[in-house]
């Protein structure tokens, strides 16, 4: 269970954190990107210095990246039929062609049809993630945070040695 | 913190670059040296690597593959190699090499480090009994000393023509004797005759004389008569004692059959397991590939717009220097290897001579072009060399090989011609040794005595021919080989026996006359003996004769002059 507390922690110390909902939603989308693919490939070196460089929220990003990693490995079957339909589609095959006879493109890897498939849909996703994301922050920050506050379970953990510790947990991560 | 994190990611790929730089060289070769004896089973080292990035190409110098089957030896030793690569294909997957430099191979090369990896080193095997004889120094007659020894053939009991000179020994010694008192006798009553002055004694003595001399004269006679005979009988007993030697005899027909029935399958079922294995590991199947069938994503090829297979070796060269020339060595170059023949459109060229430390003289070579064509897939296999192939047939004929075989029926065809001076004949009692017993292990002791009754039958030997056929798969291979090696063994052993047989018969004639040597000086003694007698016999009885007529002529003219009377006092007798 303490473990767990880590992540759980950063979660509720993001959103109750002064950064605004369109970062953490950036963090969490570019997140996600990273999270769906497979990680050794080009294109996170890319969502890296993206990350890096534009002010997104890098908490939100790993913690994204995290659980995307672990949603991806079951809908690996579903990115691998999307990806075949991609890279075998007649009206692409020529782009595609060209492109696989770049000696350097091939690191990107992007004749694989996990990554195809993975990359697809997490871009496809990426402008309603973000969308969805900045609009659960803002309405947790607008209507949910006090009453959450308020619930004699969250009174009782904060008075008691859980509470406590994630207190302690929660000022080391500041 | 954000520019802090930058800074530090930068830092790290700087010196990730840095290292890369610096110290690929030594990873790689680390790696290759670890990577190589887990897959070898034995231990491959290389004393330096150098890899050019700018020059696409990579150079070693110093590796050694230990044999993990014998560890104190290499598979495989070279002072170095270099490797023109192209990077823009490998960059796209495929592994195109134009040109690989290979300088001073050595194959079966001993080791000066125990190659095998236990922990524990050891000690190096003791030499296989004949893997480094010198047949040279060994000739037909030296061994014959040994196998055929003439005082063991020429036995007394045995020989016909030794025991009649015993015989005839026995005879004139126990004659000798008799012939002693007789002549005794003789003289004896040649002096009471000659006292008596009776002329019927006389005549009696006379008569005793000549039936002595008729009995010695038949004495003489038959010791001569032996003598004779002996020499005839000398003949015969030489001849039985060459019988008994058991030079040649048995049958040398059928190697060829025994060869390819029998042995060439294990041989080639030997290859074909070693194949795989090695194959296997070099893929990393097993759990390995396993791991790698369950990596995620299907990739998806598209066609290059200049075509090549996915392994393309252009050229590979081996140079030997002539002063490398000594040990097992090999120098040639082959040519258009791919995975994909179709696609290049060439045949694999093969031009490779060398020459093995163990067979002093010997010389191999092997040329040849491998094409596909046809739909049967027929493989034409024209050697024009001196060397059995050790042929990869797995990798030709199987499903998944590199050359793109698909299956079904597939023909080989091979026409060889064997020449060189290693044509030898401890070359031919290998043949023979690994044939007739059918050793799958392959020959461990070669037939000394046997390689040096060849030694001389084999000098205008130098060229040996087969011709094979193989069709079928693996599972259910048919072989036909058809070879002139059974005709070169008979020819070969005809004259190693004839050669064989003239000695042993100079060696037992000799040992013979030797023994008839040591017997006939006594009778000749003993012949000269009986001569002297004879001839004292014939004085003898000449000097009787004489004096008889003499007593005759003065007893007729006494009788005359007493018949006549006094009237022919002064008539004398004309005689």
């Amino acid at each position: 269970m303490f473990p767990a507390i880590g992540p759980i922690s950063k979660i509720f110390k993001i959103l109750h954190s002064d950064a605004s909902p369109a970062q953490i939603a950036g963090g969490v989308c570019f997140g996600m990107i990273a999270g769906l693919t497979p990680l050794w490939n080009l294109h996170n070196l890319v969502v890296l210095f993206l990350v890096l460089v534009i002010r997104v929220n890098l908490g939100s990003a790993v913690l994204s990246f995290l659980l995307f990693s672990v949603i991806a490995v079951p809908l690996d079957p579903l990115f691998n039929a999307i990806g075949l339909k991609i890279l075998k589609a007649e009206t692409l095959y020529d782009s595609w062609t060209d492109l696989y006879n770049i000696p350097t493109f091939t690191f990107t890897h992007f004749n694989n049809s996990i990554v195809m498939g993975s990359l697809a849909v997490s871009l496809a996703l990426f402008i309603p993630a973000w969308a969805a994301t900045a609009w659960f922050i803002k309405g947790y920050r607008g209507r949910l945070r006090e009453k959450i506050d308020g619930l004699r379970i969250v009174k009782l953990m904060k008075a008691s040695s859980v509470y406590r510790l994630y207190a302690k947990i929660r000022d080391w991560t500041r | 913190m954000r520019w802090k994190l930058l800074i530090v990611i930068a830092a790290v790929v700087a010196a990730a670059v840095f290292f890369t730089v610096n110290y690929l060289d030594s990873i790689v070769k680390k790696k290759i040296e670890t990577v190589g004896t887990e897959r070898v089973g034995a231990k491959v080292s290389l004393d330096g690597l150098e890899i050019s990035i700018k020059n696409q190409s990579v150079k070693i110098t110093g590796l050694q593959v230990a044999n993990p089957d014998d560890p104190w030896k290499n598979i495989i030793e070279l002072k170095s190699a270099t490797v023109d690569f192209s990077l823009p294909y490998l960059l796209l997957k495929r592994v195109v090499i134009d040109n690989i430099s290979v300088e001073n191979p050595v194959w079966g090369s001993k080791r000066k480090t125990f190659g095998g990896i236990t922990a524990q080193e050891k000690k190096p095997a003791p030499a296989t009994p004949g893997a480094s004889m010198d047949w040279k120094k060994y000739l037909p007659a030296g061994d014959l000393m040994k196998k055929f020894d003439p005082k063991k053939l020429v036995n007394p009991e045995a020989m016909k023509s030794l025991k009649q000179l015993e015989d005839i020994r026995g005879f004139a010694q126990g004659r000798d004797k008799y012939w002693k008192n007789r002549l005794e006798e003789l003289e004896k009553s040649f002096n009471e005759v000659k006292a008596s002055r009776s002329p019927l004694k006389i005549k009696k003595l006379i008569d005793d004389v000549k039936s002595a001399r008729s009995e010695l004269q038949k004495d003489v006679d038959r010791v001569n008569g032996v003598t004779r005979l002996v020499n005839d009988l000398r003949n015969g007993d030489i001849q039985k004692a060459l019988e008994t030697v058991g030079i040649g005899g048995g049958s040398v027909g059928e190697i060829t059959q025994k060869l390819f029935s029998g042995m060439y399958r294990k041989q080639i079922e030997n290859v074909y397991n070693k194949a795989r294995s090695a194959k296997a590991k070099l893929s990393g199947t097993g759990e390995q590939a396993e791991k790698k069938k369950r990596m995620r994503g299907v990739t998806v090829e598209y066609p290059l717009k200049n075509p090549v297979p996915k392994f393309y070796l252009k050229k590979m060269v081996f140079k030997t220097s002539a002063e490398n020339r000594t040990g097992n060595w090999f120098d040639g170059i082959i040519s258009e290897v791919s995975s994909d023949p179709k696609l290049t459109g060439k045949p694999v060229d093969i031009a490779i001579e060398g020459g093995a430390q163990d067979l002093p003289g010997a010389y191999f070579g092997l040329r040849g072009k491998i094409e596909l064509a046809g739909e049967q897939e027929v493989y034409s296999f024209n050697l024009k060399g001196d060397e059995i192939p050790v042929s990869m047939i797995e990798e030709m004929l199987g499903a998944d090989s590199p050359l793109g075989i698909k299956g079904g029926s597939t023909v080989l065809n091979i026409g060889l011609d064997m020449e060189g001076d290693y044509i030898n004949s401890y070359f031919l009692v290998m043949i023979k040794n690994i044939l007739l017993s059918a050793r799958p292990e392959g020959l461990k002791e070669v037939d000394k005595s046997l390689v040096r009754i060849l030694d001389d039958s084999v000098k205008d030997i130098n060229r040996i021919s087969f011709k094979g056929k193989a069709s079928g798969d693996l599972k259910n291979l048919q072989i036909s080989v058809s070879s002139d090696i059974d005709k070169i063994f008979s020819k070969v052993f005809s004259k190693a026996v004839e050669n064989a047989r003239a000695e042993a018969e100079k060696r037992i004639r000799k040992e013979l006359d030797r023994e008839i040597g040591k017997r006939a000086p006594e009778i000749k003694k003993l012949l000269a003996g009986n001569d002297g007698r004879l001839a004292n016999l014939d004085s003898l009885a000449d000097g009787f004769r004489k004096q008889m007529e003499e007593r005759v002529k003065k007893e007729a003219e006494k009788s005359l002059k007493k018949e006549l009377g006094k009237g022919l006092k002064n008539f004398k007798l004309p005689f």
